[in-house]
């Protein structure tokens, strides 16, 4: 048994190696090829780029004051809360207290007054569409003869409903 | 004796089991010296050729973005909203004008000023507000005039809270003070 490599083999052997070698140099120069015919170009690029990417960036950092207090402006303050239940008051109803909270989660009221009915007070205040989650705290009659009942209510602004 | 007569000399078993692991390694060694190299030279190359491609496609638009950008940094410094800010170096400052723009507002409404307090500034979503309390007795219509004169004012003042209280017994085209206690915030903003 002979474990000698022939002259065919070895040239077969030495060709594989030229063909790599040759394949890596092929590939190494059109890399460099590549980046030299379009080096300037891609550095142009990336500076204006680079460029576009900090004036976005100098937006957004100095721009973000303005945008919070614009989202703060655009939430409802207890002012809108009274200008809501000024116009949802019913003509027979009238408020002796009204304290009106701006929260995270909305315009809180809490109203205390007088009213002929309760219950056409609430469906006034429902029908007006300014306020949501209408309660009645509380109804008692304001005086024997006196026909009109005093009345504890809370209430929520609804979103929509700011002027 | 060299390897390949030591080899010669193994029992059939031996050298089967030598040729079945020994082949396929010697192959895979092979592959793999030859392989690892050129796939990471295509690798490194397919990378960066995707990354110039979309540095370039993206180049052509350039102009247009950075010109949308100018605009929107333009406008965004001349925004009216900054006026809006008390423009004061600390939030003492900031309370001190937020002061004077109330009774001034207070006054102008008419109102009969019992009380005014600061509120403790705080931080808000990366804003600082400072507030103040007031309590006075204002008529329906001066109150009305204050709540419109505060949102037409220069700066932003925003009432968070809201108390107002008229007398329980009243007559028709009656005008009584109210007791009203309000809670006003105003934001400061010290880099402009």
């Amino acid at each position: 048994m002979s474990f000698a490599i022939g002259t065919r083999e070895r040239y077969l052997a030495w060709s594989a190696v030229g063909l790599v070698f040759l394949y890596i140099v092929v590939a190494i120069g059109k890399g460099w090829l590549d980046r030299t015919s379009v080096g300037d170009d891609l550095e142009k690029a990336r500076v204006q780029t680079t460029k576009i990417e900090q004036q976005r960036a100098l937006l957004v950092t100095e721009g973000r004051p303005i945008a919070l207090l614009h989202e703060v402006m655009l939430q409802p303050s207890a002012a809108d809360g009274l200008v809501a239940i000024s116009s949802a008051l019913p003509h027979d109803s009238w408020i002796y207290q009204a304290d009106i909270r701006a929260l995270p989660s909305g315009v809180a009221v809490n109203l205390e007054g007088y009213t002929s009915s309760s219950t056409s007070l609430l469906q006034g205040l429902e029908g007006s569409g300014r306020l949501e989650a209408i309660e009645l705290v509380e109804a008692t009659s304001a005086g024997v003869g006196s026909g009109s009942e005093r009345v504890q209510l809370k209430a929520r602004l609804r979103r929509r409903a700011v002027p | 004796m060299n390897l390949a007569e030591r080899c010669a000399a193994l029992p059939l078993a031996s050298r089967r089991a030598v040729a079945l692991l020994l082949v396929p390694l010697s192959a895979v060694l092979l592959v793999a010296a030859i392989w690892t190299p050129i796939a990471y030279l295509r690798g490194s190359q397919v990378d960066w050729r995707n990354d110039a491609i979309e540095t370039l496609s993206s180049a052509q638009y350039a102009p247009t973005v950075q010109a949308a950008l100018d605009q929107q940094l333009a406008a965004m410094r001349s925004s009216p909203l900054w006026s809006k800010f008390y423009k004061a170096p600390d939030s003492t400052a900031a309370a001190t004008a937020l002061h004077a723009d109330l009774s001034a507002l207070l006054t102008s409404a008419q109102a009969s000023v019992q009380s005014l307090t600061p509120i403790p500034s705080e931080e808000q979503a990366g804003l600082t507000r400072v507030g103040m309390r007031f309590a006075a007795s204002i008529r329906l219509n001066d109150l009305q005039n204050l709540l419109t004169s505060m949102s037409n004012h220069s700066h932003y003042l925003r009432v968070e809270r809201l108390i107002v209280t008229a007398p329980q017994t009243q007559a028709p085209d009656e005008n009584p003070p109210l007791a009203v206690t309000m809670d006003v915030f105003g934001y400061q903003h010290g880099d402009r």
